[in-house]
This record gives structure tokens, sequence and C-alpha cells, in this order.
């Protein structure tokens, strides 16, 4: 007989989430100690009320619940689920002690956005926020991007045990053989690329005549929530702020980088070059851009004469959907303008925020894996109907290597799509039972799910507390893609049943 | 030792050239995208 939950798992459970507040609180040592370079004394108590917070209560979970036997697959669900949740809270913490929040759902609201990297903000006045508040958001991004679990993995799990964990993060590409070496490698990849990216960005502000620290700390945080296509900014107005068509560029590079597969980045780097024109998801990736800005560019016809220039024209339209497309939310036009534009070439965005980027990247959505394998099966299916009943048909895919398409790694891509599209709908729904345009509540909806955080400007302080927690549930589950909150439900209501 | 210092040395050469390459693809697909973007204001103006 296969066991079923028990009151022996919460125990397991607890443990690990002991384990993970204590990193997340050794984590806020990096915003604490900015806070002192900086002088900024009230965030730097902030930071130390929520550490101190951290800390206890992690030592209280181990405390209670000592080093526990062997993880089990849906123990280890069960702790990516909640983990994510432990992080929102613990981490809304000093966030909403800055006074830049109205409510502390506020706060939860904007730690959830940044962990998932989706990039929809409710904070007040952020230009005047602390650098040691902003370097949190951004590291939360960062943090989130690479995955809560992977900053665990490296330091405190081993074995079994990070298996386990790892796959329930949504991240089932075993780039090398072992998970704790995947996640270094991830690790590294991201640690190169935070030098280039971030000194690249600060080139470029320092040609804009932004002052070096000034430079360093914007390119910084930019390259944190750009890598993790998060889509977090240092000012209110996003990349709009910067008016600068080069910083645009540095940063679509940045996202679609963040949007590549960590298995590409790992077949380029030592020395597959050719993984990057072969590789089955950076084509379908490709295609996918382009038809969804074209769909954008059709949207647009007829109002194309309100842009003085080809180059306006391309920057307004392009940037939102090589953003949207990767999941990373930037903008460098007001909402109010996203919302004016041609219903077609906003349905053009949404589609683009549907579809997301690659698996094992740091984009959210469905995947464009997942639509390739679509059209693989459609594929396979057709050539069936076409040869003879005896005819065994197989269909091939390039993915780091040849794979064969399988009824089983179709079934679980379609069910996994299905659960995109009725979250998307969900949001919709709620969003239009409380007065908003259905296409308008269907992008915030998208954006939330889907983790991309462009915004026609439904997500304010001002919107429904309850639709702040739907859109807080979409971003989770979302990240997760599912699975892992099918079974802490099914823990919960196993428990509740006893 | 001397041999481990050369395979780091030959993994860090892959590895330079592979950033290259990973950092001329987006903007390769930017340009592309700029002149699907530019045909459109083409045809748009030519239309009127």
């Amino acid at each position: 007989m296969i066991p079923d939950f028990s009151k022996d798992d919460i125990s397991v459970v607890s443990h690990y989430l002991g384990k993970i507040l204590i990193a997340l609180g050794i984590a806020q040592l990096l915003p604490l100690i900015v806070g002192l370079i900086s002088g900024e004394m009230a965030a730097v108590i902030d930071f130390f009320i929520s550490i101190i917070a951290c800390f206890s209560f992690g030592s209280i979970l181990l405390y209670f619940s000592p080093s526990p036997y062997e993880l089990n697959w849906r123990q280890g669900m069960i702790i990516v689920a909640l983990s994510w949740f432990l992080a929102m809270f613990s981490s809304a913490l000093p966030l909403y002690l800055s006074g830049h929040f109205e409510y502390f759902l506020d706060a939860c609201f904007e730690s959830m956005s940044a962990y998932a990297t989706t990039g929809l903000v409710l904070i007040q006045d952020l230009d005047h926020l602390s650098h040691a508040h902003n370097v949190w958001r951004h590291l939360m991004c960062f943090i989130g991007g690479q995955g809560i679990i992977l900053v665990a993995l490296v330091f405190f799990f081993r074995g079994g045990d990070a298996l386990r964990i790892y796959i329930g993060e949504a991240r089932d590409d075993k780039i090398l053989p072992n998970s704790i070496t995947t996640a270094k490698f991830i690790w590294m990849v991201s640690f190169t690329y935070l030098i280039i990216g971030s000194l690249l960005l600060c080139f470029v502000l320092l040609l804009n005549g932004m002052p070096f620290s000034r430079a360093f700390f914007h390119g910084l945080c930019i390259f944190m929530a750009g890598w993790d296509t998060a889509g977090f900014a240092p000012q209110s107005l996003n990349i709009l702020y910067y008016h600068n068509p080069a910083l645009e560029i540095v940063t679509i590079i940045i996202i679609l980088l963040g949007a590549t597969s960590f298995g590409v980045h790992y077949a380029v780097w030592t020395g597959r070059f050719r993984e990057l024109k072969e590789d089955f998801e950076v084509k379908i990736l490709m295609f996918t851009v382009f038809l969804t800005y074209l769909i954008t560019l059709v949207g647009f016809s007829g109002y194309v004469m309100r842009f003085p220039d080809t180059f306006s024209f391309f920057r307004s339209t392009f940037y939102q959907v090589i953003s949207a497309h990767t999941g990373a939310g930037y903008t460098n036009i007001y909402a109010s303008q996203l919302a004016e534009w041609p219903q077609l070439a906003i349905f053009g965005v949404i589609v683009a925020m549907a579809i997301g980027g690659c698996m094992n990247s740091t984009a959210g959505g469905i995947k464009v894996f997942r639509i390739g394998l679509f059209y693989k099966s459609m594929k396979r299916e057709v050539r069936k109907l076409a040869y003879p009943e005896s005819s065994y048909i197989k269909e091939f895919f390039h993915h780091q290597r040849e794979i064969s398409v399988d009824d089983a790694m179709v079934k679980t891509a379609m069910i996994i799509t299905v659960c995109y599209i009725l979250l998307y709908l969900s949001g919709a729904i709620i969003g239009t039972f409380f007065g908003y345009d259905f296409l308008l509540s269907l992008f915030e909806s998208v954006s939330a799910a889907a983790n991309v955080g462009l915004s026609t400007g439904i997500t304010s302080t001002s919107m429904p507390a309850f639709l702040k927690i739907w859109y807080i549930i979409e971003m989770w589950a979302g990240r997760l893609e599912f699975f892992a909150i099918f079974i802490l439900i099914r823990f919960f209501v196993k428990l509740v049943r006893r | 030792m001397k041999k481990r210092l050369e395979r780091f040395l030959r993994m860090l050469e892959k590895g330079i050239i592979g950033i290259s390459i990973e950092l001329v693809y987006p903007l390769i697909v930017t340009v592309s995208a700029f002149f699907l973007c530019l045909i459109m204001f083409i045809s748009e103006i030519s239309s009127r």
C-alpha cells in the first residue's frame, strides 16, 4: 500500500522551512550593509527587525522539528509550495516597515511579485525609497528568478533531498548529472552576466550623464531585475525614466538571455555554439517573437502615423512585445498609453505574455517548449492519418540532444498549458466582475500569471483587496507551474479529513 | 596542476567566445524586428 500524507510530514516540512527562513534572513544582511554604507539608519532598523524575526522563527521551527529522515517527493513539493509563501511574508516585513506601503497586503503583493519575477508594483513614492530597500526589492527578484530553492540548495541541502526540492520548483532540466552542480552552474552563469550586464548598464548610464555611484546602483538593480525577467526598476517610471535607446537595447539583450534556457547557456559556454541555432526551443522562441510582433504591428495599421518616425514606432512597440514575451515587464511607455493601444495590438502583447520564454530559464508563462511540443504532436498526428495504419510514425526535436515526442511528455505539457489558460481566464473574469474592461483585465491577469509585470493601470493600491490576493495566487501558481500547489492542496485536504 | 590550468584556460576561451555569441544573438533579433517594423511603416505611408 502506498503511504499517504500523515502528520509526520509536518515535522519534515517544518524542518526545511526553518532552514529556508534562516537563509532568507542571511540574504537580508546585504540590504542591511547597503543601509549602513548609505547612512540610512531607519532602513537598517527595518532590516535588523526582519532578520531577527527570520532567525527566531527559523530557529523555533528547527528546534521543534529536528533533522528528519530523507525527504520524499511529496514532501519536497510541499516545501517548495510553502517556501514561496513563507518568503513572501518574511520579506514583506522590511518593505512594510519602510512606510511606502499603505497595507501589509500591498507589501506582500510586492514581495511575491519580486520573488515570482513578475514586476507588478504597489509601492508608493518609489522615487524616494531608501537604497537599502531598493536593493532588497531587486535582490528578491534575483533570488526568486534563480529559485528560492536554488539559493538554499547550494548551501543547505545535499544528495537526494536536493533533487526532490529542485524538481518541485518547476525546473526539470538537469543540465549536469547532479542537481547541486546544476544549481552551481546556474549561479555561475548568472554571476558572470551580473558583472558584464551591470558594467554595461553602468557605462551607458555614465554616458547619459549620471554620476558613477548612481549609475552603478541603477545598473546593478536593472540587471538583477532584467536577468531574472522581473522588470522592477529603481524609478517609478521604469525604463521610461532614462529616455535612452542604448539602455533599452542593453536591457533587450539582458532579458532575452534571461529568457533563454540554462541548458542552451551551458551548451554555448562549453563550445557547442551551434546549439543556439539548432535548439528547438530557441527556434520556437524566435518564431513566436516575430509572430506576436507582427500581430502587434498589424494591430497598429491605421494608427502608425501617430508616431513621428519609424524608430520611435519601433521603440514603443517592439520593447513592449519583447518585454512581454520574455516575461520581463520592462516598459518605456506609460501604463495609460498602453491601455490606449488598438485592441489587436494589445492582443498581440497578451499572446506574447501568455507564451513566455524557455523552460529552465527565469521566464514565466506557458513556455515556448510546450508550444513547440504541441506543434510537433499535431504534426505527428497528421502524419499518422496520412500514412497506412500499420506505419509507426515518430517525431523528433533537438533540445540539447535528439528527443522523440512521446505521449506522456505531450500529456504533461497539455495539462500545464490548460492550467495556465484557466488561470489567465480566472483573473480576467474576476477583474471584469470588479468593473474593469475584459481585454484589460485579461491583460493584467496574464501579466500576473505569466510573471510578466506589464500593466495597463489596473494594478494599483486602490484595486480591490480580493483582486490583489487573486493576483498573488496567480503569480505563485504561475511561477511553480501548478503541480507543487496541487500536492499542497491535497496535503491540507488529507490533514483536515484525519 | 599544469593540466588543470590548461583545461581551465581552454574552458575560459570557449566561455568567452560563447558569451560573445550570446550577446550578439539578441542584437540580430532586434535588428530583424526593426526591418519588420520598417516594412510596416513604409507600407502604411505608401497606402495613404
